[in-house]
C-alpha cells in the first residue's frame, strides 16, 4: 500500500515535470495556460474546458491532481505531449490563419476539437482516404475503443456539427480578415513548424474569389492605396515588428517538395489542395485575394488571372524579377499588359511611404501610369484578344537606388523565358521553379508594405522567394526591401 | 377522523423531500444527468471537482440529488455525504467496457457502508444511445448487482442527452425510497 501511493506520488512528480515543458504549459487546443487535464486518448495536456468537451466525444481525460495515473500512462505522457500531439493532430495547423480559439467559447472550442481530433482535419490526412488512425504511443488505447467511439456518434449529432461546421468556415474567414489572432501563439507555432501547408476546402476558396463583392471591394481600394500609399503606415509598422517573425519561411521549405502539386486550376471538390499558407497578416491588410489562382496560359473564370512575384531581399541589387499577371479578378480574359515594378525601399524610412511619391520624381508618373494601366488593364481584359502589349515601368517605393526600368516585354512565353535570368543563380533563396506558374501562393507581407501589398494583392503567383527575404527584412536588415512586381500579360 | 383523512390528504399530496446522492465513476455523465433533470437541457460540462447539488421536483417528490466528481482520488470524499441518504444513483458509462470492473467495485465498496444500508440504488446505465453500448443485463452481471442482498435496487438504461430513462429512474426511486423520518 505504501509502495503504491509512493508509486503514485512518483508518477504525479513526472507529469507535473512534464506540464513544465514549453509545449505542455498551456492548453494544447486553446492555448490556455496551465492545463490541469490530461486527454489520454491522445496524450495531451488541456484546460479544463477542453477537457469537458474532450469528454463530450468520449475522449477518457484525467484530472492531474484529482486522478491517479499508472506508470505506463506516465511514460505514455513523456513520449506524448503537446509537442507530439501537435505534430500529429495540428500537422496542417496554420496558426496564422486559424486564430487560436478562446477557451471561454465552448461552441468554437468544441468544432475545433472536433475537427481537430475526430475529423483528423489536420493531421495532414485526405479525409476520403483516411488511414486507420495512427496513434500515439498507448499500451491502453488500442483496447479502450474511445477514439473509434468518437467517429461514429449518432448521425443527429453529426449533423448537428456539420451546420455548425459551415457557420464556423465562414466566421473564420471573417475572422481572419479581420487579422484577429494572437501574436504569441503564432510565434511559437511558426517557428515550430516551417514548412506547412494549408488544406483549403473548396468552400473558402469560393467564400474568397468567387464572392464579387470581395473582389470589388478590393478592386476599388487597390489603386487608391498606391496612389496615396502614406494611409496607414504607422501602425502597420507596428504590426510589422511584432508580427512578422512567423512569416519566415526559407524558399527551399516552402518550394520544396510540395510545390508542384500547388495547382489551383483542377481542384479536387473534396478534398481541397494544397495551398500554401494564407496567413492572417496578409489578409487582414488585403480585403481579398492575396492568395490567389493562376493559370499561366489560361484565362480562368474562377479566379484571379494573374500572376505576381514579389521579392522582398536584403540584398540592395534589384536583381530580383518576378513575373505576374495582372489580375483579372472579374474578367475572363486574359491580361494584353506587362509591367514590371520594381521597388526599391532603402534605408530607415522605408515605412514612410510618402517617398513613394517624392524621391525619383522620374519614375512617379511611370507608377501612376503603371497603376492606372493596372485600373485600366480591368477594361481591355474584358475585351478578349491577343494584344500582347508591353507595359513595363519601374515603380521606386521609397527608391533611393530605383532600378533603371527593366522592361519584360513580349507574350506571357518570353516572359517566362525571362523569369530565370529574373532570379540570379547565385542568390540560393531563389530557387523557385519557373516553370510553375500555375500554383498559387500566399504571402505574408510585412504590414508595412502592405500598400505594395494591395497593389499585387490580386495577383495569384507571388514569389515565394519573398518569404525568406521579407523575414530577412524583418529580422536583420529591415530597411532594404526589393518589391519587384512584375504584371505579366498573356495572350488568350 | 378528520385527523386521520388529513393524514391521508397529506401523505397523498405533500411534497415529499428525498435526499439522493449520485455518484458514478468519472465521465459516467452525472453532471450531465443532473442538469438535465434540473433544467431539461443538455449542457456542456466540465470534471466535477466536488460537488454540484440540485433540488428535482418531480411529482410531488422534491429530489436534492447530490452530484460528487467520481475521478479515482476524489473518491473517498464520497462517503461525506452519505449521511441521510436515502436513495443512491450510480452511474455508469455503458460505453466503459474497461472501466466497469472498477465501477463494480466502487459500487460495492460504498454499498458496505453502514451509513448506506437504508439508501436504495438506482443503476442509470447511461450513454445507451451510443452504438457500442453494454446492455442492461451485462451491465447488471458485470456489476454483481444480482449478488447484493437486503438491498432494492433497480438498473434503469438511459440517455443524459436525450434525457431517455431519467424519469423512469426517478419514478422508481419516488415509489421505493423508504420514508425514513429525517
Amino acid at each position: 500500500m505504501r509502495g503504491r501511493m509512493k508509486e503514485d506520488e512518483k508518477n504525479e512528480k513526472i507529469i507535473r515535470g512534464l506540464l513544465k515543458l514549453p509545449q505542455n504549459k498551456r492548453c494544447i487546443n486553446c492555448n490556455n495556460l496551465g492545463p490541469q487535464y490530461v486527454c489520454t486518448n491522445f496524450w495531451t495536456f488541456i484546460c479544463t474546458n477542453c477537457s469537458g468537451i474532450h469528454r463530450e466525444f468520449c475522449h477518457r481525460v484525467k484530472s492531474i491532481s484529482m486522478a491517479k495515473f499508472t506508470s505506463q500512462e506516465v511514460s505514455a505522457l513523456q513520449e506524448g505531449g503537446n509537442e507530439r500531439a501537435k505534430d500529429i493532430y495540428f500537422k496542417d495547423w496554420d496558426p496564422q490563419r486559424h486564430s487560436v480559439v478562446d477557451s471561454s467559447n465552448i461552441d468554437r472550442l468544441r468544432d475545433l476539437i472536433k475537427h481537430v481530433y475526430v475529423d483528423r482535419r489536420y493531421s495532414g490526412e485526405r479525409s476520403t482516404d483516411r488511414p486507420p488512425r495512427t496513434k500515439p504511443d498507448n499500451p491502453n488505447e488500442s483496447s479502450r475503443g474511445d477514439s473509434s467511439r468518437g467517429d461514429s456518434r449518432s448521425p443527429p449529432y453529426d449533423d448537428h456539427f456539420k451546420e455548425r461546421l459551415g457557420g464556423r468556415d465562414d466566421e473564420r474567414n471573417f475572422r481572419f480578415l479581420q487579422g484577429e489572432r494572437s501574436p504569441g501563439y503564432n510565434q511559437g507555432d511558426g517557428k515550430r513548424n516551417p514548412r506547412h501547408f494549408e488544406v483549403v476546402d473548396n468552400r473558402q476558396r469560393e467564400d474568397r474569389f468567387g464572392n464579387g463583392n470581395q473582389n470589388r471591394r478590393f478592386e476599388d481600394r487597390r489603386l487608391p492605396d498606391v496612389v496615396k500609399p502614406e494611409g496607414s503606415s504607422p501602425t502597420r509598422q507596428k504590426d510589422f515588428s511584432t508580427s512578422s517573425p512567423p512569416t519566415v519561411r526559407p524558399v527551399k521549405d516552402i518550394l520544396g517538395d510540395d510545390m508542384p502539386q500547388l495547382r489551383v486550376g483542377d481542384i479536387p471538390k473534396s478534398n481541397g489542395i494544397l495551398v500554401p499558407n494564407i496567413p492572417a497578416q496578409t489578409q487582414r491588410t488585403s480585403s481579398s485575394s492575396s492568395m490567389g489562382s493562376s493559370d499561366g496560359n489560361s484565362a480562368q473564370v474562377k479566379t484571379v488571372n494573374d500572376v505576381s512575384l514579389i521579392d522582398f531581399s536584403a540584398d540592395p541589387e534589384p536583381s530580383f524579377g518576378a513575373a505576374s499577371q495582372p489580375s483579372a479578378a472579374q474578367t475572363t480574359a486574359a491580361a494584353p499588359q506587362q509591367s514590371v515594378l520594381q521597388t526599391t525601399s532603402l534605408p530607415s524610412n522605408a515605412g514612410d511611404w510618402a517617398s513613394f511619391d517624392v524621391v525619383n520624381p522620374h519614375n512617379v508618373p511611370q507608377a501612376v501610369a503603371t497603376a492606372s494601366t493596372l485600373g485600366s488593364s480591368t477594361a481591355p481584359l474584358s475585351a478578349p484578344g491577343p494584344t500582347s502589349m508591353v507595359n513595363s515601368s519601374v515603380l521606386p517605393i521609397s527608391g533611393v537606388d530605383s532600378s533603371p526600368n527593366s522592361n519584360i516585354g513580349g507574350k506571357w512565353s518570353t516572359m517566362q523565358h525571362h523569369q530565370p535570368s529574373l532570379f540570379p543563380a547565385g542568390d540560393s533563396r531563389s530557387t523557385i521553379p519557373t516553370q510553375n506558374t500555375n500554383f498559387s501562393i500566399a504571402v505574408t507581407l510585412a504590414p508595412r508594405f502592405t500598400t505594395v501589398t494591395k497593389l499585387t494583392r490580386t495577383f495569384d503567383f507571388i514569389n515565394c522567394s519573398s518569404f525568406s527575404t521579407c523575414g530577412q527584412a524583418s529580422s536583420g536588415d529591415k530597411y532594404r526591401i526589393f518589391i519587384t512586381i512584375v504584371f505579366g500579360g498573356i495572350q488568350a | 377522523m378528520g385527523s386521520a383523512l388529513s393524514r391521508l390528504v397529506k401523505m397523498m399530496f405533500a411534497r415529499r423531500e428525498m435526499r439522493i446522492l449520485m455518484v458514478g465513476l468519472d465521465a459516467a455523465g452525472k453532471t450531465t444527468i443532473l442538469y438535465k433533470l434540473k433544467l431539461g437541457e443538455v449542457i456542456t460540462t466540465i470534471p466535477t471537482i466536488g460537488f454540484n447539488v440540485e433540488t428535482v421536483d418531480y411529482k410531488n417528490v422534491s429530489f436534492t440529488v447530490w452530484d460528487v466528481g467520481g475521478q479515482d482520488k476524489i473518491r473517498p470524499l464520497w462517503r461525506h455525504y452519505f449521511q441521510n441518504t436515502q436513495g443512491l444513483i450510480f452511474v455508469v458509462d455503458s460505453n466503459d467496457k474497461e472501466r466497469i470492473l472498477e465501477a463494480r467495485d466502487e459500487l460495492h465498496r460504498m454499498l458496505s457502508e453502514a451509513e448506506l444500508q437504508g439508501a436504495t440504488l438506482l443503476v442509470f446505465a447511461n450513454k445507451q444511445d451510443l452504438p457500442n453500448a453494454m446492455s442492461i443485463s451485462e451491465i447488471t452481471d458485470k456489476l454483481g448487482l444480482h449478488a447484493l442482498r437486503q438491498r432494492r435496487w433497480y438498473i434503469q438504461s438511459a440517455c443524459a442527452t436525450s434525457g431517455e430513462g431519467l424519469y423512469e429512474g426517478l419514478d422508481w426511486l419516488s415509489s421505493n425510497i423508504s420514508n425514513k423520518p429525517k
